[in-house]
């Protein structure tokens, strides 16, 4: 599949058609804490099986986070939306732990838009949406960001996504917070949209 | 920013109604002439006109899902027929219709706004998820990119529902932003000019000087594609 995406030579026996070069127009990143659920995101909004490469998880274990997650994404999951004009987008998920950055300075850089998934109901949850958005700066890839923020406690959300606000708009002014569950394509498709269509022109006068 | 209400009257020629209307022009809100009365919050009519049946049980209808007031103005207390409207005996005293206002707004602090022919920006994105759902994928999908474009541009209120090709869920969504204090609204004046220059991501034409319209054509295809 990595190779269907950096120069895919397709050949349809049956008309004789050859189309030479890749057909990715855009690529969209899933990034976020381990076990916030980009995975499950993903399969839900993908057209084709999800290519992934979990592996027994060490954080599972050891019973340290994940809420009772217990494989982890070592490389990178890939899906596709397809269109008739056989143009793809893919969809990419990034391993979230700090000892995959590796895998970060590949994908991010080139991505059309990111959603970044958060926790909710975590104590450091600001710190790491600090963290996450600190390395997405770094990489140039604040642009096109949408913020999901998973597993909020019942009650006011407005009031919950707040310090998530004000956090985001010291890296982009107009980047959208939403809550949402990674398991409802609605959710998902929405952060997606929401993170390719946010203007980002306030971005460029910062 | 000001709030703008609608008002809905079948007697704009009446003397008495034009100094209703007057009165409300001294007050700190914009009160703006509706022609249709689904879109005016406030209905006055004069009885020594008549008033018809059908806009006391229209009147009725709008007072539960919509909170429109109805003010009667008349001489006597005989004339109102029914206690849908609120009777404002003639002549009329300003202090006595500001005090019904006053118990109106205090009653409802959210009247429906006048959205009709307003130019509209939003400070931020809302929560869209809260006006998601998984059997209409396309219609969020549209309703987002309708907000993108508030966010961007100040758009008239029209064009805003021409792109969401929701009204309902549009209305909804703004009377939120208003509650929360992210929607900017402004009079109409400068809005044609304004908004021609807009982009138009649904037609894919101009999408915007910053913006990439290989990314507004994926947008298209994607609403399409789960449509």
């Amino acid at each position: 599949m990595v190779t269907d995406q950096t120069f895919n030579q397709q050949i349809q026996v049956n008309n004789l058609q050859i189309v030479l070069g890749h057909t990715i127009e855009h690529q969209v990143v899933f990034v976020g804490p381990f076990g916030v659920g980009k995975t499950t995101a993903l399969r839900v909004v993908s057209d084709i099986p999800v290519v992934n490469t979990d592996v027994a998880s060490s954080e599972a274990e050891a019973g340290a986070s994940g809420q009772g997650k217990t494989t982890t994404t070592a490389g990178f999951d890939y899906g596709e939306w397809r269109f008739p004009d056989n143009t793809k987008v893919s969809l990419i998920g990034v391993p979230g732990q700090d000892r995959f950055e590796a895998m970060w300075d590949i994908m991010l850089p080139r991505s059309s838009a990111i959603v970044l998934w958060l926790y909710g109901d975590r104590d450091a949850r600001l710190m790491e949406c600090s963290k996450w958005l600190n390395a997405l700066a770094m990489r140039k890839s604040i642009a096109r960001l949408a913020v999901a923020v998973t597993r909020l406690p019942e009650g006011n959300q407005e009031e919950a996504l707040k310090p998530y606000r004000e956090l985001v708009s010291q890296y982009h002014p107009l980047a959208p917070i939403i809550t949402a569950d990674p398991r409802l394509s609605s959710d998902v498709l929405q952060a997606i949209t929401m993170a390719l269509t946010t203007p980002y022109a306030a971005l460029e006068r910062m | 920013m000001k709030a703008t209400f609608g008002v809905w009257s079948p007697h704009r020629e009446s003397t008495s109604v034009l100094a209703f209307k007057s009165a409300l022009g001294l007050r700190p809100e914009r009160w703006v002439w509706c022609d249709d009365r689904q879109q005016a919050s406030w209905w006055v009519v004069d009885a020594a006109l008549g008033v018809s049946e059908d806009w006391t049980a229209d009147l009725r209808k709008e007072k539960e899902g919509f909170r429109t007031q109805g003010a009667l103005l008349a001489r006597d207390w005989a004339a109102v027929g029914d206690p849908v409207w609120a009777f404002l005996k003639l002549p009329l005293q300003v202090d006595i219709i500001y005090r019904w206002v006053d118990a109106c707004l205090l009653q409802h602090p959210e009247p429906r706004l006048l959205l009709s022919g307003q130019r509209l920006k939003l400070k931020r994105w809302p929560n869209m998820s809260r006006y998601s759902s998984a059997s209409n994928l396309a219609g969020g999908m549209n309703l987002t990119v309708a907000c993108a474009r508030l966010l961007k541009d100040w758009v008239t209120y029209e064009e805003a529902v021409s792109i969401a090709n929701d009204k309902a869920a549009l209305d909804g969504l703004l009377m939120d932003a208003q509650r929360h204090g992210i929607l900017e609204m402004a009079s109409p004046v400068q809005a044609t000019s304004m908004v021609a220059e807009a982009a138009n991501p649904t037609t894919g034409e101009n999408p915007g000087k910053t913006e990439d319209p290989k990314t507004w054509s994926l947008i298209r295809r994607l609403i399409n594609k789960f449509k």
